[in-house]
């Protein structure tokens, strides 16, 4: 049963929800205090939140809101003093590291403000990483691979590698990688922070794209008003807390 | 595996120069090693033959308490105990052949001088069999094979000659107490002076025919019978055989009389440990430090890798497995230059001084043991994944949020 009340406006109209709107994420009172000397900063103060398969959600705030903290702790990359999370109907526990690796593989996709690509990797490769993960043949991994970089429009350069594309077809491989292992929920923290405005409208369209195409939830933080103009969902976060 | 290994590889190649750097350290630390092992293996077994071949022979018999006073009436090994030994040894596999010695202690004399001497009488034609370098001549002419009616030859030490005064020509009286007790002495013509190898012993040794020696002691049997085999890895199965069929006979193999070939090993056994262990040190240190920059170059990576869900193991072996092609590379490459370096320097036939307590200079050899080879890429394989490991242990340690955000 829920305790908590659940920030998704009835108003705003979300872009894909298949039949039974399934839970994806379910996180309650998250808390998470950073302590620096005698200083102590509040960063996450008791969010409860609940994301549907579908939802395309954008969290905003100022800097030092505790946008990143959020989403580090929905991704299980950081462990919150308080609360629970539920991930794909999964109980996280979250001093199970074997565990959590688990859940990340499964379940979660990333994607990072600076890209974070294997620079010696080409892109079909840095996208075949996560399913490196999966027992799936070579053969195999590469066409789901390759696919979905041209699902993301780099079908012309799949064996490129980083360095040799532009800053707006690094983060299309950051995607593709981030959605490879069709994950539930993909978290990007500040995707479109190192893109020039149309590379991220053209981001946020192939989000929005492939949302519609296989279902996959996301939520990123942003603080580009831009992006949010163009977003169904938006959360903001303040003194963490989530209005 | 494959797939980690190829990216392992192109990790390696992302810096080549640094790679480069590693790999070079690896082969030297390789060639270092396997050319003082090749150098202390090469001295082993030259100090082996060298010892067998220049005067113990494989294995030695004597009655018992002989090898500890040859000289004593009831230690000589009696003519009815040699023939059964050459008999027994007829019916063995692996022996070249045997002969006999007989060992005594008396005077020398001049006319004018009397110097203690060691007496040896042997068979001089099976000595010279048993090494090319017997009784080295310095001047004059060796024994010879076969002795003629009324001849008395005798090979004296360099520096025996020098306190006597004598030459290659000259005669020299020899006198020793018989096994009945009384005192013998016998003439003998200087055919020639030889060198031991050792300056005590150049000081002291007189050589001549068994029959000789006999007269002059009186006896008809020997004191040691000398067994030279055609493998020396065979020394101690014939010895065993030996000492089955002779128990009351004193059998002991050429390790037993040579002291001084294990207190050599131990010697250069020790050098080399602590020589070795250095050489590993600076490998270590140098490539240590090569993947500690690799690695805290890609926390970042490492951060990412976490998110997507690998294990810290996962990525723990990756670095192993970057650190293992660095050591393979190298050492490989370093086994090449061991290999060419080796073949070279025995080419050469440089000569090495003599060692303490020799007067004799020697060859310097480069052995190439396959063990030996394999041994040390392994370790150097070892060596590249230690020196990946320990950092990377750290690294992978490091809570992803913090590798995220590492510059």
């Amino acid at each position: 049963m829920s305790l908590f009340p659940t920030v998704r406006p009835n108003s705003i109209k979300t872009s894909f929800r298949p039949p039974g709107e399934e839970e994806v994420l379910r996180a309650e009172g998250l808390s998470k205090t950073y302590h620096q000397g005698a200083n102590s900063v509040q960063a996450l103060r008791g969010i409860d939140l609940i994301l549907y398969r579908g939802d395309v959600i954008a969290v905003t705030g100022p800097s030092g809101s505790g946008k990143s903290t959020l989403l580090n702790t929905l991704g299980l990359l950081d462990i919150p003093d308080k609360g629970a999370l539920a991930l794909d109907g999964i109980q996280v526990d979250f001093h199970d590291t074997g565990g959590k690796e688990h859940l990340r593989s499964r379940c979660l996709g990333f994607i990072f403000q600076n890209f974070n690509l294997m620079c010696v990797l080409s892109a079909v490769e840095n996208v075949e990483l996560p399913l490196f993960l999966y027992p799936i043949g070579r053969k195999e991994r590469r066409e789901r691979a390759a696919e979905m970089l041209i699902s993301v429009g780099l079908g012309d350069r799949l064996n490129h590698r980083p360095p040799e594309l532009s800053a707006g077809q690094q983060q299309r491989v950051a995607v593709a990688r981030a959605l490879v292992a069709r994950p539930a929920l993909v978290l990007a923290d500040e995707p479109t922070a190192n893109l020039d405005s149309q590379s991220a409208f053209g981001l946020l369209d192939l989000m929005h794209s492939l949302n519609a195409g296989l279902g996959t939830s996301f939520l990123f933080s942003t603080h580009d008003q831009r992006l949010v103009d163009r977003v169904c969902t938006v959360m903001k976060l303040q003194d963490g807390r989530l209005s | 595996m494959v797939k980690w290994l190829g990216f392992a590889w192109r990790n390696v190649l992302r810096n080549t120069r640094r790679s480069l750097m590693a790999c070079a350290i690896v082969a030297s630390g390789t060639v270092a090693l396997l050319l003082s092992i090749g150098f202390v293996l090469a001295t082993f077994m030259g100090l082996r033959e060298v010892t067998i071949h220049s005067d113990v022979g494989h294995i030695q018999i004597a009655a018992p308490g002989g090898f500890d006073c040859a000289t004593k009436g009831n230690a000589f090994l009696k003519p009815e105990d040699i023939e059964a030994v050459k008999r027994f040894v007829e019916g063995l596999s692996g022996v070249r052949f045997v002969m006999s010695r007989l060992l005594f202690e008396g005077l020398a004399s001049n006319g004018e001088t009397t110097v203690a001497v060691i007496g040896r009488g042997v068979d001089p034609g099976r000595e010279m069999r048993m090494s090319t370098m017997f009784a080295p001549i310095e001047a004059g002419l060796p024994l010879p094979a076969s002795m003629q009616a009324g001849e008395r030859p005798a090979l004296l030490g360099s520096n025996l000659t020098q306190r006597l005064s004598v030459r290659p020509g000259d005669m020299v009286t020899v006198l020793a107490a018989m096994s009945g007790g009384g005192i013998n002495a016998v003439d003998l013509d200087v055919y020639g002076t030889y060198r031991t190898g050792t300056p005590e012993r150049d000081e002291r040794n007189v050589m001549m025919p068994l029959e000789i020696a006999q007269q002059l002691l009186g006896v008809d049997g020997v004191s040691r019978v000398v067994f030279v085999l055609n493998r020396t890895e065979t020394t101690e199965t014939t010895s065993d055989a030996l000492r089955s069929e002779f128990p009351d006979l004193d059998v002991r193999t050429w390790r037993m009389m040579a002291p001084f070939y294990e207190r050599v090993v131990t010697l250069y056994k020790n050098i080399f440990t602590v020589m070795c262990t250095i050489i590993v040190l600076v490998v270590l240190l140098s490539v240590g430090n090569t993947m500690l920059m690799t690695v805290l170059e890609r926390i970042r990576e490492v951060g990412t890798m976490g998110a997507i869900g690998f294990s810290a193991s996962r990525m723990r072996i990756g670095f192993a497995l970057e650190g293992a092609i660095i050591g393979i590379l190298g050492g490989l490459a370093g086994l090449a230059l061991a290999f060419t370096a080796s073949v070279i320097v025995t080419a050469l036939g440089i000569e090495m001084p003599p060692p303490p307590g020799r007067t004799t200079a020697y060859p310097l050899v480069i052995l190439v043991s396959g063990p030996a080879y394999g041994a040390v890429l392994l370790l150097m394989v070892f060596c590249g994944v230690a020196c990946a490991w320990l950092p990377a242990y750290h690294a992978v340690r490091k809570p992803i949020v913090e590798a995220l955000g590492h510059d």
